[in-house]
């Protein structure tokens, strides 16, 4: 029932940015029957198109920030709304009151990732063009992987941080930060950066002109970032154990 | 005390941004001893790193979602909370509570605006050893206000319609995500290029920006002026909203 | 420590700062019977339920509940399976419905009685369908004790549970408490009504300051304690009265006034013999009790 309490408490976040993501890739791949290829660049491939659009723009924007939001919650934010008594008499202990939090807010996660891959290729063959859905897979996987940091971010500054609002601001603020951080002081390493792993910008995964992947996935990488979301997890897990109510 | 209330309730975001903003701004500076010029650019101008790091490359998101952090809260989270009853029973008007948090978030709104437009023209010839213009960065800062008031407004009137901090909040977050989309589809870009919000707080309106990222042409002040009203608009919805609600 | 005792802490003490709010407090909570737990606002009893359920952890002493230390997780956790708990701002899940509330709660518990919660339900006149959030004060307080009542625990701490209930519905609580009892359900509970507790209550601890200030049976309050109140021809002497068998001592010109635990017939002679010159003696209430504590620690 843990799970099913997470996922009321996470439910319209997610619905929400599930809705504008799908009417986002929808709407933007049933433009392109009317504006593909740019006039500027009538030799564009439909795949660089939907790259640029999706996984480097606003999809990617959006799946970021309600990545982080889905993180939060918990008992900070129940202490606010006079529920902690409740849930801490539960007879379960704080880890089994925060992973199902955490599971709920992965699988919502890995679901937003998965959205361009469910309606990018079959609503580009609507318009008469191709996008391979094995490619949108490996993006998905990407993203869904890369994901991780950013909810078990926003899990750790829910127990770190007090307050709905300030923890939100936090959390969000941590990733516009971190963003400005590898695009600048940390340019030189694009391939630490999440954000250019997620999408393949900058890394040599991607055929330049058409932004398909000629490379396998960087798993080290990928591996590494779980083992990242990992440790802040169990970091954000032994600092709820901690915490007086 | 009122504004002391509103003062409370909305510190910790606006803290949080002001250290995030100026951690930023002060290690870019600091940075461009050493990344600027980039290898890949080594003649890029000054200004135009200026405008990739603080002003560009989705820099403006990032204001937009402090703006709408600042407009969230208000007499819907004290209902969450259970000290609604406690604020409605002072000897106010429900409008005055509105007015008040409504000035002090937007002053904080110009204090995060205004911060990077400060730092670094003060900072760049120390830190960075290369000058920028104030003109240059006030501007922007004005740019990225028209539409952060805009921003705020509307995080302020979900908050009022909807009892949920986070219901609120991701309402308010994905609402500008939900007109990029509206826009794109009905091909904003095209018909309307002023309409899309980041392109106008980045100077993409500026139609002689060139290689410097310079601002040459007076602020779009007719399209400014349209926000205020579009903000103003929300902001007297979100008050007769908090009027007629029932507690 | 006593295995026989359902509570029980050894110098248990909490400091937030500078300010002790529970002062090395040796709390004796036996099975089998209603305990009310008394104090003024801010006397630590919250403080203490926090630290006896786990939520907070002491700064220094031990304690058990249901045999099980309330510093190691994993024991409390343990504890938590036979404990119902009320707690004083008796909030649930606003996004719920009461049955989605019950059935959240019912699936953690081994002793939920399915036929005590559709009692409780068609008794407390809960409508189901509807979310917490839409519901009155009064029904919040009612679900809360609903979710608590609804088991069988073998301990059952309740904060302020009549707090936000009507006369009828009050009537009803304490009727479910006794009856918890008589089921061999250990009953703790912290309250401000007096009355309430004098009603049902068989053991009273009352905290001030965070220290324990009383521990004695409703019937040895009854039956025992008495309120002496003594007359002397000039100022009183300073007599070493036992203080096993004195709650207070108040000095007004040439009265004093002693609250007797116990030996009154002793503390007569004693006053008498220290020169008094009239000794009234009366029975006294648990309130008179609790204020004459409470003021006396003032």
């Amino acid at each position: 029932m843990l799970y099913y309490k997470a996922w009321l408490e996470s439910r319209v976040r997610f619905l929400a940015a599930g809705a504008v993501l799908s009417l986002y890739c929808l709407t933007f791949v049933q433009r392109a029957r009317l504006d593909f290829p740019p006039a500027l660049e009538p030799t564009l491939p439909y795949t660089a198109h939907v790259w640029r659009g999706i996984y480097n723009g606003l999809d990617m924007v959006v799946f970021i920030i309600m990545a982080a939001l889905l993180g939060l919650g918990g008992l900070e934010r129940e202490r606010e709304l006079g529920t902690d008594g409740f849930t801490l008499a539960l007879p379960v202990d704080r880890a089994q009151l925060l992973w199902p939090r955490v599971a709920v807010a992965m699988v919502e996660m890995a679901a937003l990732a998965a959205i361009p891959l469910v309606v990018v290729p079959w609503t580009s063959a609507t318009i008469g063009r191709a996008y391979p859905a094995a490619h949108a897979a490996r993006f998905a996987i990407l993203f869904a992987t890369t994901g991780t940091l950013w909810v078990s971010a926003g899990v750790l500054v829910s127990v770190a941080v007090p307050g709905s609002y300030a923890s939100m601001a936090a959390s969000l603020l941590a990733q516009v930060t971190s963003a400005a951080v590898f695009s600048g002081t940390l340019r030189a390493h694009p391939s630490l950066s999440p954000f250019n792993v997620m999408n393949g910008a900058r890394l040599s995964l991607l055929d330049r002109s058409t932004d398909l992947f000629i490379a396998p996935l960087p798993w080290i990488t990928l591996a590494a970032f779980l083992l990242v979301s990992a440790t802040v997890l169990a970091g954000a897990s032994a600092i709820s154990r901690r915490r007086d109510f | 005390m009122l504004w002391y209330k509103a003062w409370r309730e909305s510190r910790s975001r606006f803290l949080i941004a002001v250290a995030a903003v100026s951690v930023f701004s002060v290690g870019v500076l600091l940075g461009a001893r050493t990344n600027f010029p980039p290898p890949q650019a080594p003649l890029l101008p000054y200004s135009a790193f200026v405008w990739g790091e603080f002003y560009g490359n989705g820099r403006a998101v990032g204001f937009s979602v402090i703006a709408l952090l600042l407009g969230l809260g208000g007499l819907q989270r004290e209902r969450a909370s259970g000290s609604a009853p406690f604020t409605l029973a002072l000897p106010i008007t429900r409008g005055r509570l509105v007015v008040t948090r409504v000035a002090v978030g937007l002053l904080q709104l110009i204090v995060i605006a205004l911060l990077p437009a400060l730092i670094v023209p003060a900072l760049s010839p120390l830190l960075a050893r290369h000058a920028y213009p104030w003109s240059q960065s006030l501007q922007y800062a004005a740019l990225f206000m028209s539409w952060g008031i805009v921003w705020f407004a509307i995080a302020f009137l979900w908050s009022a319609l909807f009892r949920g901090e986070f219901t609120a909040a991701v309402a308010a977050i994905l609402t500008p995500f939900g007109y990029l989309v509206l826009y794109g589809a009905s091909r904003g870009d095209q018909r309307f290029p002023g309409a899309n919000p980041f392109t106008m707080m980045s100077g993409g309106l500026d139609r002689h920006l060139g290689g410097r990222m310079l601002l040459t042409e007076p602020l779009p002040w007719t399209a400014m002026s349209v926000l205020v009203v579009i903000a103003a608009a929300l902001l007297f919805g979100a008050w007769r909203m908090t009027v007629r609600q029932n507690f | 420590m006593n295995d026989s005792w359902i509570i029980e802490t050894d110098a248990l003490t909490k400091r937030y700062g500078a300010v002790e709010a529970v002062s090395t407090l040796d709390l004796r909570v036996g099975a089998g019977r209603i305990t009310g737990f008394l104090g003024r606002n801010g006397a630590g009893k919250s403080s203490t339920i926090k630290m006896l359920l786990g939520m907070s952890h002491p700064t220094s002493g031990t304690g058990r509940v249901l045999g099980h230390r309330i510093d190691d997780a994993r024991a409390n956790r343990e504890a938590r399976r036979h404990v119902a708990y009320v707690a004083e701002d008796k909030q649930t899940y606003a996004y719920m419905t009461v049955r989605q509330m019950i059935a959240f709660t019912r699936s953690f518990y081994d002793d939920w009685r399915p036929d005590v919660e559709a009692r409780l339900l068609r008794q407390y006149e809960l409508p189901i369908h509807r979310k917490v959030k839409a519901l009155s004060k009064g029904m919040r307080t009612k679900l809360a004790l609903l979710l608590a009542l609804a088991r069988r625990p073998r301990l059952l701490i309740l904060d302020e549970p009549s707090e936000g209930l009507d006369p009828v519905s009050i009537e009803q609580l304490l009727q479910s408490l006794v009856a918890a009892a008589a089921d061999e359900t250990a009953v703790f509970f912290s309250s401000h009504q007096i009355a309430e507790v004098e009603r049902i209550a068989d053991h009273v601890c009352m905290l001030d300051r965070g220290r324990l200030v009383l521990d004695a049976s409703l019937d040895a309050i009854r039956q025992d304690f008495r309120l002496l109140e003594i007359g002397f021809a000039h100022e009183p002497p300073r007599v070493d009265w036992p203080a096993t068998d004195v709650g207070s001592i108040r000095t007004t010109g040439r009265q004093v006034r002693i609250l007797a635990k116990c030996n009154v017939d002793a503390m007569i002679e004693r006053a008498y013999g220290a020169g008094a010159v009239s000794v009234e003696t009366s029975a006294v209430s648990l309130r008179e009790v609790f204020l004459d504590q409470a003021t006396e620690q003032a």
